[in-house]
């Protein structure tokens, strides 16, 4: 077959009769070429672009990068009560309140840059029933459930005048902080309620908590930091005991009775905010790894073996069904051969204790049980679960990031008969946790959108769609409440942003298409794009040009 | 159809449930743990550790260990799963997540030869075996076996989370509860699920796991046996769990959870000896002497099945066992030798058990087989039709019920009109539950009921043809083949010829001592199959692809010329062959260049170079349009 190109008319070599027939036979051809290039760009590219398109639902980007500019504003009510009797002239209440409110919304400055606290400062004098009340306290305990507010941000300075009873400022359950008036002047006064609020709200503590979740502290987090747990819907708090020689010394322990009496009551006062699960096993021939080191009439481990010493632990204490982290409290009884096993801190003194605490993993308490010369082959020993709760409820506390550390020594701390938490423990911890969530899930959002932004191949489902859109509206309103003070809300929607937030990060859809790789496509796309494509442009480019060529004709 | 009516009747009362009687009490072994278990009576839960060994025929030697972990506590009530002591923390998790009643689980590597060995305690397939009954409580229990497959995969390394929908059934009548369970939940099988894996290889990896659930790990007892080269290098290895509700006391006013834990193997011992004799010992079975008891455990025996009536040669044991048994155990007699090994291992002394043949010589290979015993085998050629036969031997002198379950990959398609049973060109009734396939969903699942005449061999067949699967559902190894996995063959036997399990209501073996059951319930699983599909040239859906572009582009691109070109006739005159114009071509540049040479000189003999140069371009404008086209 021999076809000629008759495209370009002036290099044709058959061009010299210009009939009217192949004038339109040439018509008909680029109209031909121009209709399957139309044809093409028309039904073929959208058609390829939509077959080939990645399913993406629009996410609220800009939502997210305001979010993660904003500041974050919380605010404190702090009620002071005037029931020290008669004032000094000096001594004007709306002075103090002035002067207090200056002290601590100066305060912000020194915080965390962008976290602002506010304060809201009311003054007023007691009435009566009240200072008889306070009177007749016979004991600081008597104290405790005057002025209780159910308010989680709402604290309360109760100035008295001193007493028998109360001689230092007394800080009482239900966020009521009691202080003797020792007759000092509005500065003076201010600076040490401001200081004991310090305390009892722990606004240095949340403002590091805040800053390590939002990443902001490039340097190495502090011990503090290193050592809590970040927050999780749920926690598996699991005690082990471990029994080396149960041939030798066999160890009982009430575990059920110990966890009622010591640590529900604890668990109990956050049942609302996280789930605990409290499970417990006896493990035998299991003991501490490393090899203690031999003392005058004892054995010991140096605080740099303490690392190695739970390491061969870990495979017989995780659990299979479940997806929360684990508490893990230990107790370790140690090898007749091996007592009393003590441990020595770095400067070398014993340790009172014998327990020590691994940061966000648990505690283990060292138990030594002298079996003496008895000559009985073996023997039973029950184990003191009041000491061994006093060591876990301590050590929990810790690990929750429950523990508060005083500035103020001086002033004494009521506490209840068990180990249930009080109400300014627990405005801290939610105060904490709910920036904690406030700032992970917003930086947990703006990471996502930033890959997402990066790559294109991810497929975005409505699921995803949908949990973004929630936790961005779970922050917004966490926010607003924050900023009126209502904290158990703003925790509670802290919780649900960082529950949906996470969800949208680790949703398993977004790895699908992940891997597609750039040359299998070509290689399905070349043997069918290529050789149609070619004849397809240069007709259509040649259409176009006899098109252009033609209108010059015209116009001459 | 009578016979068939009773055949069903029968089968459905085979398991029996656990009723007060039937639960029995330990008494005859307890010599010297009278101290341990006085210190051990505050705590309620109870862990027992025995091996049994058998000789078998051939030089072949059967170990069972058996470890039984009693829990006194329901499980039923979700704060039992709170505080453990003996029982493991790990499985006791899984176990309340998923709401699971019963859990059976088998690993295996080889196949059991009932034809020469007899029965095992526990019947295993080769690969992996789950089943599960879930509580009531369990409102999707799909997902829930789903869910509880991964994490049990989780906890022995397996992969049994391959076990989905594809290869699960709810078997009918096959499978009863074996524990506590009431009348209406037991007959109602809508809770229980069963899968089976069987081309898992189990190994140490699987090993591991399931002995950290032991109280005493290997530290102490019978586990420090546990060597994974000598049982990997075994003709037979099984790894079993079951975990059950039980009574606590024998008027079963209280329930326990009892988890059983046994490890089968099936040593050569003659071609692992230098002797050639099969002499056996602890030492040359699994590498070690027994040094010491489990002192957690409330009993640590080692039971040895000694020479029965009908064997040709008794042989020596050594150390003389702490007591012989003589058990009557329906017709049979069964001789028992016992070992505590508390009491053996006392004061820094080992414990070698050991079994010694007077004269080698003597020994002849006359293997008994058991009352039941089945060969299945894949029948027909080719890859388009085939079919599955199972040979069903009873050496009874009476008719037999038994059940038989099968279970048949949907890529094999049954034809259901093909099943046949047959004894001696007779047809046998039976009674038939089968559900079909569903491409990529469920597996053909067929129970049969019926009745095994007495000395014969009935013959179960049917026919499949095999399906095309997609090219992604193929494995790496696709020409290995695919498993069909074992049938299961189910009855209650009048015999207990070469029968080691306990009653079905016990796990520890040291109740066949105290036992008077009649009937024993038996399981036997056939080989596993292999058939191969016809499998494609994997790299046909590339080329497809390819060569469809390629005759698309070629045919597009003809249509797009006809239309977008014209055709005129050429003017032969100017006509040149390819090689005139490869050659004008060349000539043409070959006069370029000397053009350029000579362009100051060329003044005069301008027309000629005009002339030449008007052909050549012509000729290469026609090549490019043919090049195009």
């Amino acid at each position: 077959m021999s076809a000629l190109d008759t495209d370009p008319p002036s290099v044709a070599p058959n061009e010299e009769k210009d009939t009217v027939e192949t004038v339109k036979e040439k018509t008909t051809q680029h109209t031909a070429a121009l209709c399957f290039g139309l044809f093409f760009i028309v039904i073929g590219l959208p058609l390829w672009w939509k077959t080939t398109e990645i399913y993406r639902v629009s996410l609220p980007y800009s939502d997210i990068q305001h979010l993660s500019e904003k500041k974050v504003e919380y605010l404190t009510e702090v009620n002071v009560v005037w029931a020290a009797g008669e004032r000094k002239n000096s001594l004007d209440l709306s002075a103090l309140a002035t002067q207090l409110n200056k002290v601590l919304n100066d305060k912000r400055e020194s915080g965390s840059s962008t976290l602002i606290s506010t304060f809201r400062v009311a003054v007023r004098e007691a009435d009566k029933s009240e200072i008889r009340s306070i009177q007749n306290a016979a004991k600081v305990s008597d104290l405790s459930h005057l002025f209780s507010t159910s308010q989680f941000n709402t604290y309360s300075f109760v100035i008295t005048s001193t007493t028998h009873v109360l001689a230092q400022p007394v800080i009482a359950p239900s966020n009521n902080i009691f202080l003797p008036y020792n007759g000092a002047e509005v500065p003076a006064l201010t600076d040490q309620m401001v200081q004991l609020l310090k305390d009892v709200i722990r606004s240095t503590s949340v403002a590091k908590t805040y800053d390590v979740a939002k990443g902001q502290i490039t340097q190495r987090p502090d011990k503090d930091a290193m050592r809590s747990f970040r927050y999780h819907a749920g926690f598996d708090v699991t005690f082990t005991l471990m029994v080396p020689e149960p041939d030798v010394v066999n160890v009982k322990w009430d575990i059920e009775a110990g966890v009622k009496d010591y640590l529900d009551p604890l668990f109990a006062s956050l049942e609302e905010y996280t789930k605990f699960s409290v499970t417990s096993q006896v493990l035998y021939f299991v003991s501490l790894g490393g090899r203690p080191r031999k003392g005058e009439n004892y054995f010991y481990y140096e605080e740099r073996d303490l690392p190695h010493v739970i390491n061969p632990l870990e495979s017989k204490l995780g659990s299979h069904a479940s997806n929360n982290p684990g508490l893990n409290f230990i107790v370790c009884i140690p090898p007749q051969s091996k007592i009393p096993l003590r441990i020595q801190d770095n400067s070398g003194s014993l340790l009172k204790s014998d327990a020590f605490l691994s940061p966000r993993w648990g505690g283990v308490m060292i138990y030594n049980i002298d079996k003496g010369n008895s000559n009985q082959t073996q023997t039973t020993a029950k184990l003191d679960m009041h000491r061994l709760m006093k060591v876990f409820v301590a050590q929990t506390r810790l690990l929750l990031n429950i523990q508060a550390q005083m500035v103020t020594t001086e002033a004494i701390v009521l506490s209840g008969e068990t180990s249930k938490l009080h109400q300014w423990e627990v405005s801290a911890w939610l105060l904490c946790r709910c920036v904690e969530n406030l700032a992970t899930s917003t930086s947990t959002l703006r990471s996502l959108a930033q890959l997402l932004e990066e790559i294109g191949n991810i497929v975005i489902n409505d699921e995803i769609g949908k949990e973004v859109e929630f936790a961005v509206a779970s922050i917004k309103s966490s926010h607003h409440h924050l900023a009126n003070g209502n904290l158990k809300e703003a925790f509670l929607a802290s919780r649900n942003a960082l529950k949906a937030s996470e969800l949208a990060f680790f949703h398993p859809s977004l790895l699908e298409l992940l891997y597609f790789p750039e040359d299998q496509k070509f290689a399905i796309y070349i043997p069918l794009f290529l050789p149609i494509s070619i004849p397809v442009v240069t007709s259509t480019v040649q259409a176009i040009k006899w098109l252009n060529q033609r209108r010059k004709a015209k116009v001459d | 159809m009578a016979a068939l009516d009773r055949a069903k009747d029968e089968s459905d009362a085979t398991p029996p449930s656990l009723g007060p009687a039937s639960d029995q009490i330990w008494l005859d072994l307890n010599f010297h743990l009278t101290e341990l278990s006085a210190g051990n009576a505050l705590i309620d839960d109870e862990f027992n550790e025995e091996l049994f060994i058998k000789p078998l025929q051939k030089g072949y030697v059967y170990s069972n260990f058996q470890f039984t972990t009693k829990w006194n506590a329901t499980i039923h009530h979700t704060d039992t799963f709170r505080h453990y002591h003996l029982f493991p923390k790990a499985l006791g998790e899984v176990l309340l997540k998923y709401g699971v009643q019963e859990l059976h689980l088998s690993q295996t590597q080889g196949l059991w030869r009932h034809k020469q060995w007899g029965y095992p305690v526990h019947d295993a397939p080769p690969g992996a075996e789950l089943w599960v009954w879930f509580k009531p409580s369990v409102s999707n229990v799909d997902k829930a076996w789903t869910d509880l497959a991964n994490a049990v995969s989780g906890l022995f390394c397996s992969s049994l989370n391959f076990m989905d929908s594809k290869n699960i059934i709810t078997p009918r009548w096959s499978f009863r509860p074996q524990g506590l369970a009431s009348q209406a939940y037991a007959f109602r099988s809508y809770f229980m699920r069963y899968g089976t894996l069987p081309h898992e290889i189990v190994c140490t990896e699987n090993l591991t796991p399931w002995r950290k659930l032991l109280p005493c790990d290997s530290n102490a007892g019978l586990s420090t046996l546990f060597n994974a080269f000598h049982f990997h290098d075994a003709n037979y290895h099984s790894l079993g769990l079951h975990v059950r509700p039980v009574c606590a006391n024998p008027e079963c006013t209280e329930e326990a959870i009892e988890l059983s834990q046994s490890l089968s193997i099936v040593t050569d011992v003659v071609s692992t000896s230098n002797t050639g004799a099969p002499h056996w010992s602890l030492k040359s079975l699994f590498g070690n002497h027994l040094v010491s008891a489990c002192p957690i455990a409330s009993k640590s025996v080692i039971i040895v099945e000694t020479a029965e009536q009908q064997a040709s040669l008794p042989y020596r044991l050594s150390p003389n066992p702490t007591l012989g048994k003589e058990i009557l155990r329906g017709e049979e007699k069964h001789n028992y030798a016992v070992y505590d090994v508390r009491s053996f291992t006392q004061h820094g002394r080992v414990l070698n058990v050991a079994g010694t043949y007077e004269d080698v010589s003597r020994l002849i290979d006359d293997a008994v087989p058991p009352p039941i015993h089945a060969h299945r085998y894949i029948t027909g050629y080719g890859l388009a039709d085939g079919g599955i036969t199972c040979l069903i031997h009873n050496t009874l002198p009476v008719n037999q019920s038994i059940l038989y379950m099968d279970v048949v990959p949907w890529f094999t398609r049954v034809y259901f009109s093909s099943l046949e049973v047959t004894n001696k060109d007779h047809k046998v009734p039976f009674k038939v539950h089968y559900v079909p396939a569903k491409d990529r969903l469920r597996p053909h699942h067929l129970e049969l009921a019926f009745m095994l005449w007495p000395h014969s061999t009935t013959r179960v067949s049917f026919n499949f043809t095999r399906a095309f699967l997609k090219w992604t559902e193929y494995p790496p190894d696709a020409n290995h083949g695919f498993y069909i996995s074992s049938a299961v063959i189910s009855a209650l036997l009048p015999s207990s010829l070469e029968y080691t399990g306990p009653s079905q209501g016990a796990s520890e073996l040291s109740t066949i001592f105290t036992e008077n059951s009649t009937n024993f319930m038996t399981r036997i699983h056939t080989e596993s199959l292999l058939v191969s599909l016809p499998t494609p040239d994997f790299s046909m859906p590339y080329n497809v692809i390819c060569l469809a572009c390629t005759v698309l582009a070629i045919a597009f691109g003809s249509m797009h010329n006809l239309t977008t070109r014209r055709f005129v006739k050429e003017d032969l005159s100017k006509k040149k062959g390819v090689i005139a114009k490869l050659k004008s071509f060349f000539s043409r540049k070959k006069k370029e260049e000397t053009a350029k040479e000579t362009e100051k000189l060329a003044a005069d003999q301008g027309e000629a170079k005009s002339e030449s140069e008007s052909s050549p371009t012509a000729s290469y404008d026609n090549s490019n349009a043919e090049e195009q086209s």
